[in-house]
């Protein structure tokens, strides 16, 4: 008698989940162990070693939001969460892609969407057991090692998004696998459609923002990366480590797009049945089947491919013109969607065909290309009028030539940063801009103007004068904001950008003094105009409250014209306490700030005395420190004199850091000064004495200093001369200042000029001496 | 039963079933035949649930099979191309049918299985392609399904295999009232399995007959005579389909049952006339040039 074998449709199911388990055991063992090497192995050693060693003990820290990670394993890890879904998905469907195995799958008594479901839990259980299996391993290593930084809920967190993204990878990926009909295509469609449209709409993006005139990329665009499943997780552990992290490594930001992914992931499942359910079994093994998907992959190709094309063709032919910037579009764009359709279908028979897709994928690019190049619909041009402005928030290059930094938002990046062993400069060079709040209505309206003059300078197409910076972002009535960036501005527009300084809430908004407490200030120096007579100074802490609400008075006292032509006197230079409550932007909105040890160097709060700094100097008077002001001409055995062109200005600036100067980062040897292209030895001690009195300081900004010409040279810089002294004493401090070239004799300038002409006679560079001498002639 | 009405399916602009239909009534083993691209295997994946029908309808018991779990437990389909899991022994795959198909019977997949020189413990990728198609035939016969379909499944096989196959279907059939569906290009490869036939062309039945039937509606006869009779005479009394003369021999296909053409012939006082047997493709040239149809355009 024959006994038949009982089979429900559960054990059908439950048979063909556990069939493929079993089938695919030994990958998914592998998968495990890779895991397992690269993950909590990194962290096992890497915590055993800093035991053993107690200095290294003591500097050891593991990042990530759970504090599990090593550099290692967060490089390796991230990148194993995003390649093994892609290819597990890809085995597990590639039934598929054969007619054999279809005929296998599809004859059997199951219906399409039990298949899919069975095979895509089959797939999550093969990467979800062995990661959770990892991170159990990991979190239960670091809570026995107990090393700072660790946190369970922020381990679970975090292995919480990985699962969830990893879902969302296998249900994305899953379509293109039921879309397409061979291996190979399921390979180029699911990278296409992974990383391409996020490529691709970066690249555009990118290319608005250098082309559109004060463009910059929108402050939403990062987030981007998260409407990928195969970048969010990439996005989320390896960007975020850097100066993203103050926003992507709150816990309810990690739960938000987890939970939106794993929303996703269902939602995309469904759509996974779907198109599975209409899919035709005689698809498989066939090329070029041609699908929305595999037609969006294709256009994004093409876009990618039109918009490089054209950056590479306007690179080669030094030239941003609109037609060949579209016509390079249009041939980038064509020829890659050639290329595609040609690989997809191995062969060219399908071309003729697919015309009409051909002639999307060439006029998408040139699309593109050309409403950035026509100002993308007037964006280029729009400036609201006063009347719309709620307020205005901006950043720009101040009077003691620094932009500002975005410390509030960035706290805990430094702190994670320090963590990581990296220091204060690390996080100073990475951090965002921060953001000065205007509500005056003079101060709005100067903005709007400079706004208005640039656009206006841009649109007679007017040389740019200076390389000067500034972001503004109007806050409007209406509720919405207009956000601009601008670098370099046109004569009108830098004059006025010059009185930004004068205004009260830019000056309380980015001078440490503004908030600087008499307990927190660890030491006070003096210096002269040429950071010379360095004079230190012993105050009380009752002094130094005097002299902090006088500099204060001063300083809000000061006027647009004081500042341009106030005589200089020297510096006042206060240094924090470590562990001050310090910078005005953190203290004022976010109370608890405190300037870490590695800070040194950066700290300093620094003020330019003039003789309007009426209070400041009479109580420096009254406690008994007149004459720091004076200068020893006849120490200065030398000066470098130089361009200031914007080169030049950016290395000075680079040295010197975010609003802070300090003798160390300011000094230069005379070897560095050797290298420094476009130097003229001064040693004439009269034209020295000229130069330095005619030098102006630090603080002053020399960002648009104009000789008053309408002509200026090509390479767009201003004519300032940056100078150098070196002393005789040897002390080797040598300071770079700016100096209007006009005080100079004839004599010297010609020697400039000479000097200028030499050493830039291999490129094609305006002489800029030439210029100031007829200049000065004419006045004559 | 299965059935097919007004089925037409596409692959891109070529049309491989055109309006075809057939009734294939159960307990039978149905040989269907027909050249390189007439649409046979289409029609058995069509019967598998593989394929869905882009018009028309197939039908097993009233049902359609399309996306019909409890038909589809009731076929096997035997493709051309055999597909194996990588690595897998037929223990193995045994294992995954009989999770899948109701009906699978581990003893007759032993029974079956020691029919044939199959370890089954074997890695099959390590198997010939015969013994790959004879690993496919004692799955598909293990899991005793109501309705096997055997694309091809029999080309090639050694006469031994064959015989032993031939005796399994025929008891499967008898036993277990199963419906086989076999296809070939090849008519040879058919005539000894089937009860009925269908030819394919161009997607379309073209014909289809009981077998028994069709071998009982002709029968090759062979005679001699001294002197050869009167040619007209002898062409009014039987309807001869093909005579062949040489000297006194006469090789003739004739119409009817092959007893009252031998007695006819009596009448001529042949020196010795036999019946001999007729091939399936004799039969089927006959009865295709009967119906108008060349059957060498047909079928090669």
């Amino acid at each position: 008698m024959i006994t038949t074998t009982s089979s429900s449709n559960r054990g059908k199911l439950s048979g063909l989940y556990l069939s493929i388990l079993r089938r695919n055991f030994g990958v998914t063992l592998l998968y495990f162990i890779f895991q397992f090497l690269f993950f909590p192995l990194q962290y096992i050693l890497s915590a055993t070693d800093a035991l053993k060693n107690q200095n290294a003990a003591g500097r050891i820290h593991f990042i990530g939001m759970g504090g599990i990670y090593t550099g290692i394993s967060l490089f390796f890890f991230t990148a194993m969460v995003i390649v093994a879904p892609i290819l597990f998905t890809m085995m597990q469907y590639s039934f598929l892609h054969q007619k054999r195995s279809t005929d296998l799958f599809h004859a059997l008594p199951i219906r399409r969407e039990q298949m899919l479901l069975v095979n895509f839990a089959a797939s999550a259980t093969m990467i979800l057991v062995p990661m959770a299996l990892n991170y159990a391993v990991t979190i239960i290593a670091a809570a026995s090692f107990g090393f700072p930084g660790f946190s369970l809920l922020g381990a679970l967190a975090d292995a919480f998004s990985a699962f969830c993204l990893t879902l969302g990878l296998l249900a994305v990926t899953t379509l293109v696998s039921v879309s397409t009909g061979t291996v190979f295509d399921n390979l180029v469609y699911t990278v296409g459609l992974l990383f391409g449209v996020p490529s691709a709409i970066f690249l555009c993006l990118g290319y608005a923002a250098n082309d559109l005139f004060g463009c910059t990329l929108p402050d939403w665009s990062q987030y981007l990366f998260l409407a990928s499943p195969a970048t969010a997780p990439a996005y989320l552990r390896i960007a975020a480590q850097g100066e993203l992290e103050q926003i992507t490594s709150t816990p309810g930001f990690l739960l938000g797009v987890s939970l939106g992914w794993l929303a996703l992931a269902g939602i995309f499942l469904l759509v996974d049945i779907g198109v599975y359910r209409r899919r035709g079994s005689e698809l498989a093994g066939k090329t070029g089947y041609s699908s929305v998907l595999t037609q969006l992959v294709k256009l994004t190709g093409a876009l990618i491919g039109g918009v490089c094309f054209t950056l590479l063709v306007r690179s080669v032919a030094n030239s941003e013109g609109l037609l060949l910037s579209a016509v390079s579009a249009a041939v980038g764009g064509a020829l890659i969607y050639c290329v595609a359709e040609c690989v997809m279908s191995r062969g060219f028979k399908t071309i003729k065909t697919s015309a009409p897709y051909l002639g999307a994928g060439l006029a998408l690019p040139v699309l593109f290309v050309l409403m950035v190049g026509l100002g993308w619909f007037g964006y280029e041009g729009r400036v609201p009028t006063l009347d719309k402005i709620e307020s205005v928030e901006i950043n720009f290059t101040d009077r003691y030539g620094f932009t500002h930094y975005d410390f509030d938002a960035s706290r805990k990046s430094l702190e994670r940063m320090q963590k990581n062993g990296r220091n204060a400069y690390d996080y100073y060079s990475l951090e965002t801009i921060n953001e000065i709040l205007l509500a005056d209505e003079k101060a709005r309206e100067l903005v709007h103007d400079i706004h208005q003059d640039i656009v206006n300078g841009h649109e007679q197409e007017e040389k740019n004068v200076s390389g000067a910076y500034i972001t503004l972002e109007y806050k409007l009535k209406s509720g919405g904001s207009l956000k601009r960036s601008y670098y370099g501005m046109p004569l009108l527009a830098g004059e006025k950008y010059n009185e930004l300084n004068a205004c009260e809430e830019v000056k309380v908004q980015t001078h440490p003094v503004y908030s600087l407490k008499p307990s927190d200030v660890r030491e006070i120096t003096l210096l002269n105009r040429l950071m010379g007579n360095v004079t230190p100074v012993s105050f009380s802490e009752g002094q130094i409250g005097r002299l902090i609400e006088a500099l204060r008075e001063d300083m809000s006292a000061e006027t647009y014209e004081q500042m341009e032509n106030g005589r200089e006197l020297g510096y006042l230079v206060l240094t924090p306490k470590y562990g001050a409550e310090y910078f005005s932007y953190t203290s004022m909105r976010k109370p608890g700030f405190v300037l870490p040890d590695e800070s040194d160097g950066y700290d300093a709060c620094y003020v330019l005395l003039t003789e309007n700094y009426e209070s400041t100097l009479a109580l420096l008077g009254e406690f008994g420190y007149d004459g720091f002001e004076r200068v020893d001409y006849d120490n200065i055995e030398r000066a470098y004199i130089t361009l200031d062109a914007y080169y030049n200005r950016d290395n000075v600036m680079r040295i010197q850091g975010p609003y802070g100067f300090d003798r160390s980062d300011l000094a230069q040897n005379e070897e560095m000064l050797s290298y420094n292209r476009g130097n003229t030895e001064i040693t004439d001690p009269a034209v020295l004495r000229i130069l330095a009195e005619a030098v102006r300081g630090n603080a002053q900004n020399a960002v648009v200093q104009v000789d008053g010409s309408d002509k200026q040279p090509s390479w767009g810089g201003s004519i300032t001369l940056m100078v150098t002294f070196v002393s005789k004493d040897g002390s080797n401090l040598i300071h770079t200042f700016a100096v209007n070239p006009k005080v100079l004799p004839e004599a010297t300038l010609l020697e400039l000029k000479d000097s200028f002409n030499r050493q830039w006679s291999d490129e094609n560079v305006e002489d800029p001496f030439t210029l100031v001498l007829e200049r000065i002639r004419s006045e004559q | 039963m299965i059935k097919a009405a007004n089925v037409v399916k596409f692959f891109d602009d070529t049309r491989a079933l055109d309006h075809f239909c057939t009734t294939i009534e159960d307990g039978s083993i149905y040989g269907l035949i027909g050249s390189n691209g007439s649409g046979k295997s289409t029609f058995l994946r069509l019967i598998a649930g593989v394929y869905r029908p882009d018009e028309g309808q197939v039908e097993i018991e009233d049902a359609p099979v399309f996306e019909n779990p409890l038909m589809k437990d009731k076929v096997f389909f035997v493709s051309d191309e055999f597909y194996y899991f990588p690595q897998s022994t037929m223990d193995e795959m045994a294992a995954f049918y009989a999770k899948m198909y109701s009906g699978f019977s581990w003893e007759r997949y032993r029974k079956v299985g020691g029919m044939f020189p199959i370890d089954p413990s074997r890695k099959i990728n390590t198997f010939s392609k015969g013994m790959q198609r004879q690993t496919a035939l004692i799955l598909g016969l293990s899991s005793q399904a109501q309705y096997l379909l055997l694309d091809e499944a029999f080309d090639g096989l050694d006469p031994i295999i064959r015989t032993a196959l031939r005796k399994i279907l025929a008891d499967d059939v008898a036993r277990r009232g199963a419906t086989v569906i076999i296809t070939s290009h090849n008519l040879r490869e058919l005539e000894d399995m089937c009860d009925h036939v269908g030819l394919m062309h161009k997607g379309a039945i073209v014909f289809e007959r009981e077998l028994d039937e069709l071998k009982l509606g002709f029968c090759k006869v062979q005679a001699a005579f001294k002197p050869l009779p009167d040619m007209d005479r002898l062409r009014g009394e039987l309807e001869i389909l093909q005579l062949e003369t040489r000297g006194s021999l006469l090789n003739m296909v004739v119409r009817g049952e092959s007893g009252r053409v031998l007695e006819k012939l009596s009448a001529y006082d042949p020196l010795f006339a036999e019946s001999l047997p007729l091939t399936l493709e004799e039969v089927f040239i006959n009865e295709m040039e009967a119906i108008g149809y060349d059957y060498n355009n047909v079928i090669f």
